[in-house]
């Protein structure tokens, strides 16, 4: 139907309903997003709880080189001894929290950043603009390898490049939100009667930006995952004897033949984590009918 | 129905499946169209009159909208059993439809005069250099100025009322028998609407053809058509010629629309809105479906039970559907 | 028309000058070891007088601002000096290695966007029928399997276990690298190459095409809601004609866009692309380079790759003004 003429529809008297019930009952009418849903819970309990119930990821077990899955090792064991299982299950948690953690951090600077500039105008507006402009022309993996002579390896390093390299696109998407609702009407009634702005900001204008922040917000875990997982995996990201699903396949290829758990289940834990979030986040768009800013 | 009758709607009856239940938008509607008629159908928003006159050309998209019974005749033959291709020789080359907002309803990235084209492109088989031609020719015919220079621009180029006279243009072009006007007006400045009116009027004497009106404005009405259709709640409630609505009206609905828009030269009496609400189109109000907001229905009365049929009232074609229509066209008359 | 594409080039160099002045920064003024770095250290200790004169071969001990200039100036001379592994000049560097990576890149778009938009006019048209819904659970693990492990996973396949279990020939591809790299008109494989060219091309594509995909079923979808593809149907034209003429035409502009965009994105999946395969291009010469420290290469390599993105994103902007008249002639009349 035509947008106008669902419009009229509405007007021919369907009852109303609130917006967080309706977009509710379609998420939960979408298949593929309760698969999400259910990836992603069980993922969380295996990366929080999973931990304290496995072997140790670093014991190496002599002459018990990529054996395959047997009774003690359900995975088996990797090129030096260690259970693939249970680091397996510490990846999952690593890529988890580092998900997990790079989204807060990226959402917050990039819906702070985005704010000012869409709301702010000209000046802060065009230089954070540039800014954004300028780390999207580098791939982030050269600025990963370049943070790393700041922060050196490991960790923090993939935290770090990957808040720099996310936050750009949350900024911009709330940036434009924060254009498209400066002009609409009930703001400017806000702004006439004397409320303060950062008031119109938190109180109006943010509830009505927070659906696409939620869709970014999903897929970006998703997004993180696997680029902790190719930083790992290129080498500047992760280091042994951490865990990493990443730095995991990375190591395999050479010992296909003889152990192909060593690639398969890593893999699997990856496609399974990032297939979870990306489901919710399609979900979610879907759910809440959002018009995305290109 | 007479030889000049060229689209008779009969009985018609259109729902909407929506996850609510089912929405009957249109629940027996019955008018004739002849030749040279400019016929308007006026009501609020939701009464129906919008998915009527998009049920001619079958432009409803089939599931959620149901057409649940009611014939549609054009030429003697009903429209509504008639195969994918009787209805695209229909839309455009014989039937033509000008929409409410000509910004959207163009294609932007199209030029305006390849939009136009595309009419005889289709109907008539003419190639691009002729139809070139011919869209100059009928931006002419509607008073857009230097024509052949305007026919190479964009839609967003144009202004408003250009812009709804270049949607007349492209709607005439095959010189269709019946021109539906849905709500033609109602996106434009007053001044560019009286302009556009105009040109509607020119047109149809120039290619004789008669005019549907869809619209909410009695101003409008007015101004340009001769019989006018009073819908509401996806029923007719009165009918006839435009003298005999307005200056005789009959029917509650009818009088609280006249009652409550302003006039230049009336009276000083203060302006008497309709009360209540516009009733849901999933649960109809039982009997006649005015009869929560009208202020002659007596609650001893039919008015709850039975649904008022059509009939004639006063002069003749004049049609009113209430149970009261009467004795308040007796009163009306008294009072004068 | 002409005062946009003004705006837009002095837009981007200023993006590609502040990118540049950031590599600057990254690469030679943070790390504040570099010239022992550079001489061997970081797990050895390294005499105090070598490290000087390492610094003072690299013009490290110049002042800060001098070393800034001398490199602007290198860049756009397009001197990145030597590579500090063999010596080799990295431009010679990069115009050995550019090819590889611009004939895989363009294969990939080229599968992306071809692929993609039909798979997504598919899907518009029957919407959640059962090939819609196949298409979107296809998206979703496409999105979901990263580029390296797709990679080693077809190369395990058609590769090293096709090998071993006595695969067809036409099924056994080879396992990495270039192979003859024979080309046509420089851009069409022979038949040898192109067994070398189809894995890398289809992984490489593999995440975007999917995106493609799914864009286009959207645009396609929100399209055909719009007022103006109502009004082609009440003129009467099929809707085969409906489709071509204006849902279509509509829907690819944000398409196209996004292809240009998703150029980024494809500069990533190419370095990991190109080290699972081996394939001799950019990407893999910079994960080397950045594993052996090579300086020179690094920054070369970085500055290339920023310029094109650069230059991509320009003619992105263009395209997107070439197809919407709205952009190109301004935003006039009412």
């Amino acid at each position: 139907m035509t947008a106008s003429a669902e419009a009229s529809l509405h007007e021919l008297g369907a009852p109303a309903r609130s917006f967080r019930q309706d977009s509710w009952r379609r998420f939960r009418s979408n298949r593929l997003a309760i698969v999400g849903m259910v990836l992603v819970i069980f993922l969380l309990f295996v990366g929080i709880i999973g931990p304290f119930l496995v072997q140790d990821p670093l014991t190496q077990e002599r002459l018990l080189f990529k054996t395959g899955p047997d009774a003690n090792h359900w995975f088996g064991t990797d090129q030096i001894g260690r259970d693939v299982f249970a680091r397996v299950v510490h990846g999952v948690r690593l890529s988890l929290f580092i998900g997990f953690l790079v989204t807060m951090l990226e959402v917050f600077i990039g819906i702070t950043l985005g704010a000012i500039a869409g709301w702010s105008g000209r000046w802060s507006d065009a230089i954070i603009m540039r800014i954004v402009d300028v780390l999207l022309a580098i791939p982030y993996f050269i600025l990963a390898v370049a943070f790393i002579q700041i922060v050196g390896r490991g960790i923090s390093a993939v935290v770090v490049t990957l808040v720099v390299t996310s936050w750009l696109i949350t900024a911009r998407v709330v940036r434009g939100s924060m254009l498209q609702s400066k002009r609409f009407d009930y703001v400017e009634a806000a702004r006439a009667i004397g409320v303060p702005t950062r008031r119109i900001i938190t109180r109006h204008i943010l509830p009505n930006i927070i659906q696409p922040i939620l869709v970014l917000a999903a897929i970006g875990i998703g997004s993180a995952v696997l680029a902790e997982a190719a930083l790992s995996f290129l080498g500047v990201g992760v280091q042994e004897p951490t865990p990493s699903l990443g730095l995991m396949i990375a190591r395999s290829n050479s010992f296909f033949s003889e152990a192909p758990g060593l690639l398969i289940f890593p893999g699997i834990a990856i496609v399974l984590t990032v297939l979870g979030f990306l489901l919710i986040g399609d979900g979610l768009r879907d759910a809440l009918d959002v018009k995305d800013e290109a | 129905m007479s030889n000049s009758t060229l689209l008779s709607v009969q009985d018609l009856e259109i729902a909407f499946e929506t996850v609510d239940g089912e929405v009957r938008a249109v629940n027996g509607i019955s008018f004739d169209i002849e030749r040279g008629d400019v016929f308007a159908i006026v009501g609020e928003s939701g009464s129906g009159k919008s998915v009527t006159a998009m049920s001619i050309l079958g432009l409803l998209p089939a599931p959620p909208a149901v057409i649940k019974g009611g014939r549609i005749l054009w030429q003697g033959a009903d429209l509504l059993a008639a195969g994918d291709e009787r209805m695209r020789e229909v839309r455009g080359g014989e039937i033509a439809m000008i929409f409410q907002d000509p910004l959207t309803a163009f294609n932007p990235v199209h030029t305006i005069g390849r939009q136009v084209g595309e009419m005889v492109r289709i109907h008539q088989g003419m190639g691009k250099k002729q139809a070139r031609a011919h869209a100059i020719e009928m931006l002419g015919l509607v008073g857009i100025p230097q024509p052949d220079k305007r026919v190479d621009m964009y839609p967003h180029e144009f202004s408003g009322g250009m812009r709804q006279r270049a949607m007349i243009a492209m709607a005439i072009a095959c010189r269709p028998a019946l021109l539906i006007a849905d709500e033609p007006t109602t996106a434009l400045d007053v001044t560019v609407q009286a302009q556009v009116l105009e040109v509607l009027v020119a047109i149809k004497d120039e290619i004789d053809s008669a005019i549907l009106l869809i619209t909410h404005d009695l101003g409008v009405v007015a101004g340009i058509a001769d019989k006018v259709l009073v819908m509401y709640a996806g029923r007719t409630v009165e009918s006839g010629d435009v003298d005999q609505v307005y200056d005789q009206s009959a029917h509650p609905y009818t009088i609280g629309l006249m009652d409550s828009v302003p006039s230049i030269d009336g009276s000083e009496e203060a302006l008497r809105p309709i009360g209540g609400q516009p009733p849901s189109m999933i649960n109809l109000p039982s009997g006649c479906a005015f009869h929560p907001r009208c202020r002659f229905a007596r609650p001893d009365g039919p008015c709850q039970d039975e649904v008022p049929r059509l009939g004639e009232v006063g002069g003749f074609g004049h049609l009113v559907a209430c149970h009261y229509a009467s004795d308040i066209a007796v009163a009306r008359l008294a009072e004068r | 028309m002409i005062t946009y594409i003004i705006r837009r080039v002095f837009g981007l160099l200023f993006t590609v000058w502040a990118a540049l002045t950031l590599v600057f920064f990254l690469y030679f003024i943070l790390p504040d070891d570099a010239a022992n770095l550079l001489a061997g250290g970081g797990n050895r200790s390294i005499p105090e007088s070598v490290v000087k004169n390492t610094a003072k071969k690299f013009g490290l001990d110049q002042p800060v601002w001098r070393q800034y200039f001398t490199y602007l100036g290198n860049v756009v001379t397009l001197d990145f000096g030597q590579s500090w592994k063999d010596g080799r000049e990295v431009t010679d560097i990069i115009k050995e290695r550019a090819p590889a990576s611009l004939r895989l890149a363009i294969w990939a778009i080229a599968l992306e966007a071809s692929v993609g938009i039909s798979l997504g006019i598919l899907s518009a048209k029957r919407k959640n029928s059962f090939a819609d819904t196949a298409t979107t659970v296809a998206a979703a693990l496409a999105s979901a399997i990263p580029v390296f492990v797709l990679g080693y996973a077809l190369q395990q396949s058609t590769g090293v276990f096709a090998f071993e279990h006595q695969w067809p020939e036409w099924a056994q591809l080879p396992v990495q690298g270039i192979g003859p790299n024979q080309w046509y008109l420089a851009i069409i494989p022979s038949i040898e190459q192109f067994t070398y060219l189809v894995q890398p091309m289809v992984v490489l594509a593999a995440v975007s095409t999917v995106i493609v995909a799914r864009l286009t079923r959207t645009t396609m979808l929100e399209m055909g809601k719009s007022d103006f593809v109502r009004t082609a149907r009440a003129k009467g034209l099929t809707d085969g004609q409906v489709t071509r003429r204006h849902t279509l035409r509509n829907a690819m502009i944000p398409v196209i866009t996004f292809l240009a965009i998703d150029f980024g994105t494809l500069v990533t999946a190419a370095i990991l692309t190109e080290t699972v395969f081996n394939w001799p291009g950019l990407g893999s010469k910079i994960v080397s380079a950045s594993n052996g420290r090579d300086l020179p290469v690094l920054v070369g390599l970085t500055v290339v790759v920023v310029m094109v993105y650069g230059v991509v994103n320009l003619l992105a902007d263009l395209s997107y003004a070439w197809f919407d008249p709205r952009v190109r002639l301004g935003e006039e009349g009412t």
